[in-house]
Formats: structure tokens, sequence, C-alpha cells
């Protein structure tokens, strides 16, 4: 299993797409960095609450900042609604539909292997490509702000459900950062998971990544009608920025435990379920 | 000895399709089994259920005494297959597929590797990507990926699909080797009967899902035999021939008679044709080709 898993990494590096997201990352937070260095905070959508009722003497710009700009900020929206998921979804959603379409599925499914565990090592892969993925994106933030700014306490802003600014010292906020981005990945997961159903289940990888991405935004349309409002916590969609909580303060640990098991769910559901249609599926391309 | 292959009942069917109906066939150890038919015939639907890709509907399969459904990984710890053109992840070396390939659910050396690489004439280029590889050495990717290891059992569809003349005798003599050096059993199905007939030493002949015909190929090919029997006064003989109950006239033109033998000899049926004041002077057995006997068979269908 453990070889398996580690074949399907290695398939997976040898991919260009496997790399389209960290060069994106880099990007992205490339031009924040340039953005924060030249054009300080007036760029970054806290000034307004930044700009009443207290001053900041010094920079709050730096790496934990940088990291936080990129998790948890006004900023952070188009990276976990858009960018985020469409990169997972390339991975997840090529991994079975390319090997049909390749006719590499064929080929491996004649060797002696349990489907159930090829199925698991792939799922394997995926979780560990998406979690590095989000590791990255947190990593090459504070990276790049340790470079350009160096490193201190975070200043944070709240959300609009929950107003606030907040400071924490750097041992805090270090921790408050590595909570954030793991529960991002929780997030991550379930949309790729997403991709990976329909991935198994329709053999086109467009379709699975084109797919997994319609139903998000349907999801966050849906959570967005009032008439909805009963099912909205029960949305997937719902918890994808569930990251932004760990920089509350104090924690909202019950919410976070309450998404945590509502992604769980998801993931758990469509991996069983694939894996059922998995094992029991013709192979005919 | 237990056959290798035991298909049993297996049958096929995909919504209103029927593509394989229960059809039987059993494959000895150390033989080299030609798979024949048209296309859509259900020869590609019986080897994919023979790997555990499709599912059969009814009936089974077993290799080696297990059930390839139930059974898959002891079922295929001793087989290397080659399901119809063979596919390989083109981004990565002729070399590393072979590893990543192989080991998911085996183990080989490096050496192994190199050394089947060899066999098939592909070790000067195992570091290139499979991407720049032509069919034909994919092809013998194919080849090599089905041998890796030497497995007891090979089963091959259409292996010289997409090779020159060259490559074809090449694989022919390969597939040859196979049997005869390294002891394995081969299923092959075809299309290229004429490779069939030079290569193997049993066929089954499927059409609709059913087997239609099964035996060794030197007698069918024997069963088959016709006798060209030149004869004075022609139609005197023709008329005795179709008296007898172990002898029919299958064609006749140019003062010759094309003649099959359900039962009786060359001999008697000379004996006979004398007795009636008929004068005999040529009886030439003809032996037809496999492509012959292939076509008798079809058109009988």
């Amino acid at each position: 299993m453990i070889r398996q898993i580690g074949f399907e990494l290695y398939k997976m590096s040898r991919r260009p797409r496997t790399y389209l997201g960290f060069a994106a990352f880099v990007l992205i937070n490339f031009f924040v960095m340039i953005g924060l260095k030249y054009g300080h905070l007036e760029m970054v959508g806290t000034h307004g609450a930044m700009r009443t009722g207290f001053g900041v003497v010094g920079s709050p710009v730096n790496a934990e900042f940088m990291s936080w700009l990129v998790l948890a900020s006004p900023l952070a929206g188009p990276i976990l609604i858009m960018f985020m998921p469409f990169f997972i979804c390339l991975v997840f959603g090529e991994i079975f539909a390319g090997e049909v379409g390749d006719g590499t599925l064929r080929t491996v499914l004649c060797r002696p292997v349990r489907r159930s565990s090829f199925f698991a090592a792939k799922f394997m892969a995926s979780l560990i490509y998406a979690l590095c993925l989000v590791g990255f994106l947190g990593a090459s933030a504070y990276v790049m702000g340790w470079a350009f700014f160096g490193r201190g306490g975070l200043l944070v802003g709240g959300t609009f459900e929950n107003p606030m600014i907040a400071w924490y010292a750097h041992r805090p906020a270090l921790w408050r950062l590595a909570l954030g981005y793991a529960l991002m990945g929780t997030g991550a997961v379930t949309v790729g998971m997403i991709a990976f159903f329909i991935s198994n289940w329709l053999h086109n990888s467009l379709g699975a990544i084109g797919g997994a991405i319609m139903l998000l935004f349907t999801m966050l349309i849906i959570g967005e009608i009032p008439y909805f409002k009963p099912i909205k916590d029960y949305l997937f969609s719902t918890h994808l920025l569930m990251g932004q909580k760990a920089f509350w303060d104090p924690i909202p640990w019950k919410e976070i435990a309450f998404s945590i098991k509502c992604l769980g769910v998801y993931v758990a559901a469509l991996f069983f379920v694939s894996l059922a249609i998995f094992r029991r599926k013709d192979v005919l391309a | 000895m237990a056959p290798i292959i035991s298909a049993s009942k297996l049958t096929k069917r995909f919504r209103r399709v029927l593509a394989v109906d229960g059809l039987d066939l059993e494959v000895e150890r150390g033989e080299v089994f030609g798979f024949l038919g048209p296309n859509g015939a259900g020869k590609s639907t019986t080897l994919r259920m023979m790997v555990g890709l499709i599912r059969p509907t009814r009936g089974s399969v077993r290799l080696f005494g297990h059930d390839v459904w139930r059974e898959h990984c002891a079922a295929l710890r001793n087989v290397g297959a080659m399901i119809e053109s063979p596919a390989f992840y083109k981004y990565l070396s002729g070399r590393d597929n072979l590893r990543i390939l192989y080991n998911t659910g085996g183990n080989c050396t490096r050496k192994q590797i190199d050394e089947t690489l060899d066999i098939v004439g592909l070790l000067g280029r195992a570091d290139d990507k499979v991407k720049s590889y032509s069919q034909g050495m994919r092809q013998r990717l194919g080849i090599g990926l089905a041998i890796l290891g030497k497995p007891d059992l090979v089963l091959m569809d259409e292996p010289t699909n997409g090779l020159d003349p060259q490559g074809m005798k090449e694989v022919r003599d390969l597939i040859g080797r196979l049997s005869r050096d390294m002891n394995m059993t081969v299923f092959l199905s075809s299309h290229l009967l004429h490779e069939v007939e030079q290569i193997c030493t049993r066929i089954a002949v499927v059409n609709k899902g059913r087997v239609i015909e099964t035996g060794n190929v030197s007698d069918l090919l024997r069963q088959s035999e016709t006798y060209d029997v030149h004869a004075h006064p022609v139609e005197a003989a023709s008329e005795t021939i179709l008296r007898l109950e172990w002898a029919d006239v299958e064609a006749s033109a140019d003062g010759m008679l094309n003649v099959r033998l359900t039962a009786g000899t060359p001999a008697e049926l000379n004996k006979a044709l004398v007795e009636q004041g008929i004068a005999v002077s040529a009886l030439i057995p003809r032996k037809p080709s496999l492509e012959e006997l292939y076509l008798r068979l079809m058109q009988e269908q």
C-alpha cells in the first residue's frame, strides 16, 4: 500500500499540472508582497478597520501577517473559493479520469492488485497533494514575508460576521496560523473529493474539474438564499472559510468541531460511494 | 492436471447486447492457444473477463484454479497480459513504466526490467519518455510488460498490431520461444490467421459470443482436408461419390472433383470409383489453410 502511494506520488510529481497550483501561489504571494512593500496597507481590505479608532505604531506587516493575509483576510476569499479549489480539482479530477482516458487503468488492473488498495493509494496520494498545496501556500507566504519584512507578532482584522482587531504574540500567532491552514486543508480536501468522485464516475477529467467547481459555486449560491438557511450549515461550501475562525478570540472550538464533522461526513461518504463504484465497475476503455 | 484457464458458462450482457453467451473454454499448461473470431464476436470482452477488468454477468473464469473476479490477486499472480493496444504513462520513461506498472502488484528488480527491455529491443530507449515512442515501440513495451517476471501464463490481444513485417516476425519468434524455452502458456487473440496458424498449437473460434470450433490446429486442418479427384467420366464419378455416405463433393470444375471425406480413407474412395469402372488418374490431398477453415466456419454460421 505504501509503495503504491509512492508510485502515485511519483506519477503526480512527473506531471506539469501538479505544479500549476504551487507556481500560482508563489506568484500571488509575490505580488501581494510587492504591493505591501511599496503600497503599504492601502491595498489590504483591513485598512478601513485600522484607520478608525486607533493607530498602529510601526509596521504590522511581517511573515505572520503575510501568512494570515492569504488565509483569513478579505484577500483570501478568491484564493479559498476559486484558486485553491481549482488547483486541487485539477489533480483530484485527473486521478481516475486521466488513467481511464490514457487506458492505463486497464494496464494497471490487469496486474494482481486489489482495486480497493489501488483506490485507497490514489486517495492518499491526492490527500498528500492537497495538504502539501495548502501548506505550501502558507509556508511560501511566511518565507517570503520573512525575507521582505522579517518576523514578529500578528495583527489581524476580523470578518464581517465577527468584526475585531487582535494582536497575537509571535508564538501564539504561529500555532493559530498552523490551525488555520489545517482547517483550510480540510476544506480543500472536501472540494477535491467531489472532483475525485466525479472523476471515478465520469471518466473525464475536464468534466470532473468543471463539475466540482460548478457544484461548489452552486452550493455557495444556495447558501446565500434565505429560503435555504436551515440547510446552510450542512453545505460543505459554508465551512470552506472556517480557517478564519482560528484567529478569533476566543477560538470557537464548538463551531470548528461542527465544521470538521460536517466536512468529514462529506469526505467519508464520497470516499465510500466512490470505492463501491470503483470496485464493481467494468473497465471498458 | 487442472487446466490453466477454465471458463465455464461465461456470459456478459451489456444492457441489451449479449457480448459473450455461455462460453466454455479450457487451456492446458504449455499450449499456445489461438482465440479467433470476427469483430464483435466477444473476444476482447472474454479477455477482459479473464483478467478481471469486466465482471461476468453469469458463469466464471478461473486462472490456475482461482476465480478471477473473487480471487483477483491469486488468479493473476503468475499472469502477464496485454489487453488491446498497450497503454502507458506517456510522461514517464519506458523503464519507469515497467517498474511502476509491474510493481503495482508484483516485485521486480532493475536487472529483470533491463533484461526484458533487451528482449523486446528497447533497452537503448529505456530512459526516453513513452510519448516519444512509435506505435511499434509501444507495442513491444506492452509485450515486455506482459512477459516481465517470467509469468506462467501470458494473455495477448493482437500483439503484432502496429508492427512492421520484421517486428511481426520477431514477435512470432518470441511467442514461440516463450512456450518452447520458458514453458509459458500463451493465450493469443488475433485476426492474423496466418500468424495463428504458424504459432498456435490449439485454437478456439468464437462467433456471437460462443465457441463454434475448438481443437488442435493440425487436427482441425486435417479434418477439413479435401481431395482433388481427376476421374473419367467425371459425371459418373460424381454420382458414385454422392451415393457414398462417407464422402461429399464440395465442388467440381474442369473435369476435377473436390471431395471431402467424412469417414472413409482416400484408398477406399479410389476403390469405390474403380469398382464402378471409373478411371482415376489422380487423387491429390488438399490441406486447407487456417484462413480457409475459418472462412468456412463463418459461412456455416
